[in-house]
């Protein structure tokens, strides 16, 4: 005790002046920490104060990926709001390669399901990483270089750690040699890990998968531990939007479809694309450092915007009517391809616009062999997507032709309308005519007849007469007045404008022959849609109504009848006397009035030689038919345009049977209560295509058509495999359909129910077919009869139906 | 109170020592201090320990932590009660020192390597930092050596033999692993008991020296610390831990994303919970946040010096006040790294930074400061230790 407290004394005296000592120094150094603090806090105020929103955007890029949310396709319906084209969801595979635990099982399984082609899955799955991968830390910067050396391209240096590009690598076991001796704690396996070492971010296999077999293709990829996820050998599901075509190939040319990335490439939903489209929503994404999104920090900045519905003045009746009715020509008359456009007369509207052979909606990249069967001289040689293009692109609007006779009644209506003939004037026929040395010869020996029976006649010396009665200058004016040289402006992709040029000589004086050509419809060129619209005004009492598409049911849209300021041509006496001339085109034709019947029709036939290498071809027509009904307050006008019927039918035996067939028809559907054969009713619902398609989707279609049905789930899977109900066939209400299931794989592969296919001509018996994977042999031509095997047998894929046709 | 007053061993101790209660201030701040770090190093390390974790969950860090602090707490608890001058023992502590040399040469043999240095030691399932240990042993032993050796005042042969060559060896042991940051942290608080005991200055101007040309070496033979210093100065580009940070803390603005909001945890700054957790603070809590913790660091050592300065020992005095400074320059190289003003080196934002010895060691240290709170105040215990006087 007596020690310490002297200890304590000591250190008490001596304490006074080196405690302050001992304080002037711990108060130093807590100076010189005050000085650091103050400097640390000028650099946080700097940083995230003044420098803040700037490092904040970088980081914003260094975590956030932008991907824009597909917003929903508006539908697109006909005027009695029949779906026609809509929204369906689907899947997108994508495979992210450093993930993968079994390559072989995932090329195999991919290329399979997909149908793609096992090299290219395996390049994708084989796919190094393009960003850099640290190799090793803490290396001296002569090893740096030596690495740098050796691949110069692939391995980097800096700030004492070795990167690896190693897409950029091009010996990775040399290089992985070289590292593993220069480091002595990393193995040559080790080395080439990070050498090769695969690409961490998602590549795109197959976008708009069907949803079933995206998730069959998920859940076989799937390896699961104690119930967890262990991995997905790579795969990767992201949300995608389809279109589904109700029907497939109906109104293919009018509709159009999207491309994959959901954007109209033909038709309206290529016009009114941005209409349809909506807006597409934003959504941030959120990446790690490893680049693996985090689900639950996704975030929908903005809500996508669903497209607007999109009403469309055809009908769907009338469109099937129009098809039907041009299939029978073409296989009648073994024609290249045909196009119908029905018209309402009062208002301009397009009740149907219809042309074969067309295409698959469903399938738009798959070339119609019909179709590249009748056209392979212009289609050899040239690339796919060149055919492709031919075959989208519309003959409605831009098949460009002469048309020959059906350009009569704008020839003598000019000249009516002037007073420069009266129809009751006299014009002599002697079977030909000679203009300036040049003799241009009639069908048939006329003799004296009246203006109007020129016409109706269709007297090539007759209307040469007339329209040199009447002044170039005024003829023109006509001319151009009815549309001729310029655009409909109709809301379709690819209209052309035809050709209607001036043939002056030089000086003032006008070739007499060119002009005289013209009266009869040759040496200018024209659209089936612009010599639909003005020979509609020429019976539509003078008013010429711009042709539409779209119907004026849509709000707030821009149709072509919308910038409609009707302008009258002729009169109304004029046009009164021209649907009297060509009423009597089909009454005094004995076929056409057979066919015209009880109907009041007017019409005007036209047979033109195509123009080949700058020469009229002898083998080669365009045959077409105006017509339109009734006759004295015209309600609907059709053109049919048939493209080189063959064995030298004209317009009255090939197009007009098919126009008068459509007409009658569309006036019995029209207008039931008259005097109708056809059971056919506005509330008529035409069956759709739903094979192939999943059960939910197939069943939210029937359901949305108001189709009973029952599905038979006796065949495994979700996919519809066949239905009962024939497609594009009309229902009645008391059927119940039938859907069979099966699965994605029994649709590609296995059995198949063979289809009814009694009535159906050749092509739409062959469309029926191999849309079920069958081939079909033919025997006779005209309407199915027979079949062998019979309906409802079930046979393999790939196998041969023989079906014997038959003229009715 | 006075019926229950025999209940427990540690109550015994505190009647028969006569303590008092510890600085409530600094308990307070302290704890405040652990449970935010904890926090953050949960906010910090759920990510990657969700992403890395065989199990998925992101509590792996967490709880790790989470058993480290309370084992410290109870470090803290029972270390308040330890009379600190017991420490006091030359021979003890040399034969410490000794130790942790020993162990600071083994680690260097038979260590884990991490990213190419090899600090670690396993004994079985623990793994421990000598080299943190050395902070402790050295401050110890340095704070014995200037309170019980005189000599060492007034010979520089003597300072030189008993108080340098200690504090050289373990720098040198600790910078061979290489662990440059901790060479410098057992350098600094050994550096500081000598400074603060008040040893003339001129003992030390030779061996700045010598500091400075140690240094100087140690870039000679690891030139990748160069490449650091310079780019730091614009050369070479910076380092992607630094511009990680510098992301992260400006990212942050002035009040921070909010806790758990931070988006560099997400693997773009690797073992982020470790000696980058300023970055996350900086992120979420903003410039708000990192000044309130400057602040309460400086709080800590503010009080923490006080309570060293009431103590009536030269012993007490040079302990407590270089544990406090010892505090402040870890806080201060962490924070000047992490905002890039200082090259990158590893050092942890104490009580804060994820890991298990640095913590543990922490709390023992402070657990010296503790006792000499609650030790009782000068003027009383003069009083009280005269009456015992008396009553002998």
């Amino acid at each position: 005790m007596k020690t310490s407290k002297q200890h304590k004394k000591t250190t008490d005296r001596q304490g006074a002046s080196m405690r302050r000592r001992q304080n002037k120094r711990v108060a130093f150094v807590l100076v010189v920490f005050a000085i650091f603090a103050a400097v640390i806090v000028g650099k946080l105020v700097y940083l995230q104060v003044i420098d803040s929103s700037d490092q904040y955007a970088r980081q914003v890029d260094q975590v956030v990926d932008q991907v824009q949310v597909q917003a929903a396709r508006g539908n697109i319906y006909d005027r009695n709001m029949n779906i026609l084209a809509q929204n369906s969801t689907a899947k997108a595979i994508y495979i992210i390669p450093a993930e993968i635990t079994d390559e072989e099982k995932l090329v195999k399984t991919l290329s399979s399901q997909l149908g793609l082609k096992e090299e290219d899955i395996r390049k994708k799955a084989e796919k190094l990483e393009n960003d850099y991968v640290t190799v090793k830390d803490n290396v001296t910067a002569s090893q740096g270089r030596r690495a740098h050396a050796i691949e110069p391209e692939g391995l980097k240096y800096k700030d004492g750690t070795l990167y690896a590009y190693p897409d950029k690598i091009k010996d990775p076991k040399k290089a992985a040699r070289l590292l593993a001796s220069m480091f002595d704690n990393m193995s040559y396996k080790t080395a080439l890990g990070y050498l090769t070492e695969k690409e961490n971010s998602a590549l795109l296999i197959k976008s708009q998968v069907d949803n079933s077999l995206a998730n069959k293709i998920l859940k076989e990829m799937t390896v699961k531990k104690n119930g967890t996820v262990q991995s997905t050998n790579g795969v990767e599901l992201i949300d995608d939007n389809r279109r589904y075509y109700t029907n497939g190939n109906f109104a293919s040319y009018l509709l159009g479809f999207t491309n994959q990335n959901y954007q109209g490439v033909t038709g309206v939903e290529s016009t009114y694309n941005k209409w349809l489209s909506g807006q597409n929503g934003l959504a941030y994404l959120q990446k790690d450092a490893s680049g693996n999104t985090l689900p639950s920090l996704t975030k929908v900045v903005k809500q996508p915007k669903k497209g607007k519905n999109l009403i469309l003045t055809i009908d769907s009746n009338i469109q099937i009517i129009a098809e039907k009715a041009l299939n029978e020509s073409i296989s009648q008359w073994k024609a290249k391809r045909g196009t119908a456009i029905v018209m309402n007369v009062k208002t301009g509207e397009i009740l149907a616009m219809a042309t074969k052979p067309d295409y698959n909606l469903n399938d738009p990249y798959t070339l119609n062999k019909t179709y590249y069967k009748n056209y392979k001289d212009q289609l050899k040689g040239h690339s796919n997507s060149y055919k492709l293009n031919q075959m989208w692109s519309n003959p409605a609007v831009s098949f460009t032709y002469e048309p020959g006779s059906t350009f009569k009644p704008i020839t003598a209506s000019s000249a009516f309308e002037e007073g420069a003939i009266s129809p009751s004037d006299k014009v002599v026929c002697n079977g030909s005519i000679n203009i300036d040395g040049v003799t241009v010869n009639c069908t048939a020996v006329h003799g004296v007849q009246t203006a109007a029976d020129a016409v109706s006649n269709s007297c090539n010396p007759g209307l040469v007469q007339i329209i040199q009665k009447l002044d170039p200058t005024l003829f023109y004016r006509y001319a151009y007045d009815y549309g001729f040289g310029k655009t409909t402006g109709i809301e379709l992709p690819g209209e052309e404008a035809g050709v209607m040029t001036r043939v002056f000589k030089s000086g003032n004086k006008i070739n007499l022959l060119d002009y005289s050509n013209l009266s009869f419809g040759q040496g200018l060129m024209t659209t089936p849609i612009q010599l639909l619209s003005a020979l509609n005004s020429v019976i539509n009492n003078g008013y010429y109504m711009r042709p539409t598409v779209i119907s004026s049911k849509n709000k707030n849209i821009t149709s072509n009848a919308s910038k409609n300021s009707s302008k009258q041509i002729i009169s109304k006496a004029t046009s009164k006397e021209m649907r009297k001339i060509m009423q009597k085109v089909v009454t005094n034709n004995p076929e056409l009035a057979q066919l015209a019947g009880n109907y009041s029709i007017g019409g005007k036939t036209g047979t033109a030689q195509k123009v080949e290498n700058g020469e009229y071809s002898h083998t080669k027509y365009v045959t077409s038919f105006f017509g339109f009904t009734p006759v004295n307050k015209p309600k609907y006008a059709v053109l049919v345009v048939i493209d080189e019927a063959q064995n030298g039918a004209y317009g009255a035996q090939s197009a007009a049977p098919a126009a008068i067939k459509i007409l009658q028809q569309t006036s019995d559907y029209m207008n039931p209560s008259g005097q109708s054969t056809s059971k056919m009713s506005k509330n008529t619902v035409i069956v759709p295509d739903v094979t192939g398609q999943e059960v939910d989707f197939a069943e939210q279609i029937l359901k949305e058509k108001g189709i009973s049905y029952k599905v038979d789930k006796s065949g495994k899977g979700n996919v519809v495999v066949s239905q009962s109900l024939k497609a594009k066939s009309t229902y009645k209400r008391k059927d119940t359909m039938v859907l069979k299931t099966g699965t994605r794989s029994e649709s590609t592969s296995t059995k198949v129910s063979v289809p009814d296919l009694s009535g159906m001509n050749i092509q739409e018996a062959n469309e029926m077919l191999s849309g079920l994977g069958l081939k079909m042999k033919v025997k006779g031509s005209g309407f199915a009869v027979k079949q062998n095997p019979s309906a409802g047998q079930k046979v393999k894929r790939q196998s041969v139906v023989t079906v014997t046709f038959k003229q009715k | 109170m006075r019926s229950r007053h025999n209940r427990g061993i540690l109550d015994q101790v505190k009647r028969k020592q006569n303590l008092g209660p510890t600085d409530r201030p600094f308990t307070i701040a302290l704890i405040v201090l652990t449970l935010f770090g904890l926090l953050m190093v949960f906010s910090a390390s759920m990510y990657t320990s969700a992403v890395k974790s065989s199990t998925g969950s992101g509590y792996t860090q967490f709880a790790k932590q989470a058993f480290f602090v309370v084992l410290g707490l109870i470090i803290l608890y029972i270390g308040s009660f330890v009379d600190y001058r017991k420490y006091k023992n030359y021979k003890v502590a040399l034969f410490f020192l000794v130790i942790t040399a020993i162990l600071l040469g083994l680690v260097k043999v038979a260590g884990a390597e991490v990213n190419g240095a090899k600090r670690w030691l396993s004994l079985g399932p623990v793994t421990f930092q000598p080299s943190e240990f050395a902070k402790l042993t050295g401050i110890i032993f340095a704070s014995t050596v200037v309170s019980e050796r005189k000599e060492v005042y007034h010979s520089f042969l003597k300072f030189s033999l008993h108080c340098v060559l200690p504090m050289l060896g373990l720098c040198f042991l600790a910078a061979i692993e290489p662990s440059l940051s901790a060479a410098m942290a057992i350098g600094f608080g050994m550096l500081c008991v000598y400074f603060f005991s008040g040893i003339d200055f001129k003992f030390f101007i030779p061996y700045l020296a010598i500091i400075i040309l140690a240094v100087a070496v140690s870039l000679k033979m690891q030139p990748w610390r160069i490449d650091r210093i310079l780019a730091l100065f614009g050369k070479g580009g910076k380092d992607y831990q630094i511009r990680q940070s510098i992301l992260a803390i400006g990212s942050g603005g002035i009040f921070g994303r909010g806790l758990g909001n931070g988006k560099q945890k997400m693997l773009f700054l690797p073992e982020l919970q470790n000696d980058f957790i300023f970055a996350n603070i900086g992120e979420e809590c903003g410039l708000v946040g990192c000044v309130l913790l400057l602040l309460l660091y400086a709080f800590i050592i503010h009080r923490g010096i006080k309570i060293a300065k009431s103590s009536d020992t030269k012993f007490g005095y040079v302990y407590g006040c270089s544990v406090m400074a010892l505090l402040g320059f870890q806080v201060i190289v962490n924070v000047a790294v992490a905002t890039s003003i200082f090259p990158v080196t590893g050092m942890a934002l104490p009580f804060v930074s994820a890991g298990g010895t640095s913590m543990l060691i922490l709390f023992f240290m402070v657990s010296l400061i503790f006792n000499m709170s609650r030790q009782p105040k000068k003027k009383r215990r003069q009083k009280r230790s005269e009456k015992e006087e008396n009553k002998s």
